[in-house]
């Protein structure tokens, strides 16, 4: 088995521990520093696994919630309505057919951190978009989107427009700019 | 015997960038040159020379006149600097020996003071390192005599001041000596502070008028006060610190 940084070990155990007791498939979705590091675009991350929210009951009832990993709720963040579609499986961390974990497309991952946008964030974005090759028109339809079911679409449109300036050196305008949302349900 | 125009840029070069508290990436960047060539154009042991124009803008980038990279008499100057640890990595294999809660395999190259460490996270930041200083800052083993002459060397002191206001502040519920050593050497950069320059403590320096501004308005309290900008969170801060310990 290959070996893996600390705390993503440290959730293999955890997980390896709880496999016995599942008794239904658990799809574990990773955002987040641990997911920007499975990416390969950044090689550290500090301690905390982030993952979706919707995983954490289950966990809970298994006793497997506990630290280093951290619930979010995806109401938080800014995300494609079929980020799951999207979403890569890590064979390392999952034990089929009981468990399964993925992670957000780089992409989505991107994006998800358009919501906080602080300067860590900022540079695991840069470093996403750098080592993806991710151009500005597949960042901005993803986005469009994504912000379309996104409660606070007008603090990430300033965001964009920063990271666009920043990274792309060129202007951006969420009004004329952003092309029609596309996907969903 | 004068020494070749070569060797007094190379030194130059060097020297400004450091003192900029730029990395050969950043100023590439900057200047919007690849990093090799400024690498070679930092190496002694190449005899190539840029063009005028590549001078020009690299003088430009590093906020210096072309004149200043060309003048003799900097280059003693350059000489007397200590050396501090480069590169992301090495910076997180040694921060990560000195109990910073970082992941990852050390890969360290030849050895450092914790001190040199510090100043080595301020000069590149990146913000998952730099949030571990607070914790390394208040190890009891930081010599802060060395720490402020380190820093009066490279024009860091205002870097410096901002993280240790953030490490007293979360050290604060620690009612040890830990945090009164922390405020009287807090009070002793103040002192040495550069009452002038406005820094952002940001992996490339912004050249967006709209996003220095953001980035001022995000900066905690700490960073106005000594001038230093970045997006930065009490938080995370406060997480890593608790994580170190």
């Amino acid at each position: 088995m290959t070996p893996l940084e600390p705390p993503l070990e440290k959730l293999r155990s955890i997980l390896k521990e709880a496999v016995a007791r599942v008794d239904r498939p658990l799809e574990i979705i990773l955002i987040g520093g641990a997911a920007v590091l499975l990416t390969g675009a950044r090689k550290r991350v500090t301690q905390d696994v982030d993952i979706l929210a919707s995983a954490a009951p289950v966990l809970r009832k298994l006793g497997a919630l506990k630290p280093p990993i951290q619930p979010v709720s995806d109401s938080f963040l800014c995300l494609h309505p079929d980020y799951r579609k999207a979403c890569k499986y890590i064979r390392a961390l999952s034990f089929p057919a009981k468990i399964r974990v993925y992670r957000l497309s780089s992409l989505d991952l991107a994006i998800s951190k358009l919501s906080r946008f602080q300067q860590v964030d900022i540079e695991d974005i840069e470093a996403i978009l750098e080592k993806e090759q991710i151009q500005k028109r597949a960042f901005l339809r993803r986005y469009a989107t994504a912000r379309a079911y996104y409660t606070n679409s007008k603090q990430t449109d300033f965001n964009v427009k920063l990271l666009i300036r920043k990274f792309y050196r060129e202007d951006f305008d969420p009004e004329k700019d952003l092309p029609r949302p596309i996907g969903g349900a | 015997m004068r020494p070749p125009l070569k060797h007094v840029l190379a030194e130059n070069l060097r020297d400004c960038r450091l003192k900029a508290g730029l990395t050969q990436t950043d100023l590439a960047r900057k200047a919007g040159t690849p990093q090799s060539r400024l690498a070679l154009m930092e190496s002694k042991k190449s005899p190539a020379l840029p063009g005028l124009e590549w001078l020009a803008r690299v003088a430009q980038a590093l906020g210096v006149n072309v004149v200043d990279l060309l003048a003799e008499k900097a280059a003693p100057e350059a000489r007397t600097l200590s050396s501090l640890p480069e590169d992301e990595e090495n910076l997180a294999a040694h921060l990560k020996e000195l109990g910073a809660p970082l992941t990852g395999s050390a890969k360290k190259g030849r050895a450092f003071s914790p001190e040199a460490v510090v100043l080595g996270v301020l000069r590149a930041p990146s913000a998952r390192l730099l949030e571990c200083l607070p914790a390394v800052l208040a190890a009891k083993n930081m010599d802060y005599a060395k720490l402020l002459r380190l820093a009066e060397e490279r024009g860091l002191v205002n870097r410096l001041g901002f993280v240790v206001d953030v490490a007293r502040r979360v050290a604060s519920d620690d009612r040890s000596e830990r945090g009164a050593r922390l405020e009287r050497f807090s009070k002793q950069l103040w002192l040495k502070r550069n009452r002038e320059r406005e820094d952002f403590l940001t992996k490339t320096m912004p050249d967006d008028g709209e996003f220095r501004s953001w980035l001022k308005k995000k900066t905690p309290a700490a960073g106005k006060r000594w001038r230093v900008y970045g997006a930065y969170s009490l938080e995370r801060f406060r997480d890593a610190f608790r994580a170190a310990a």
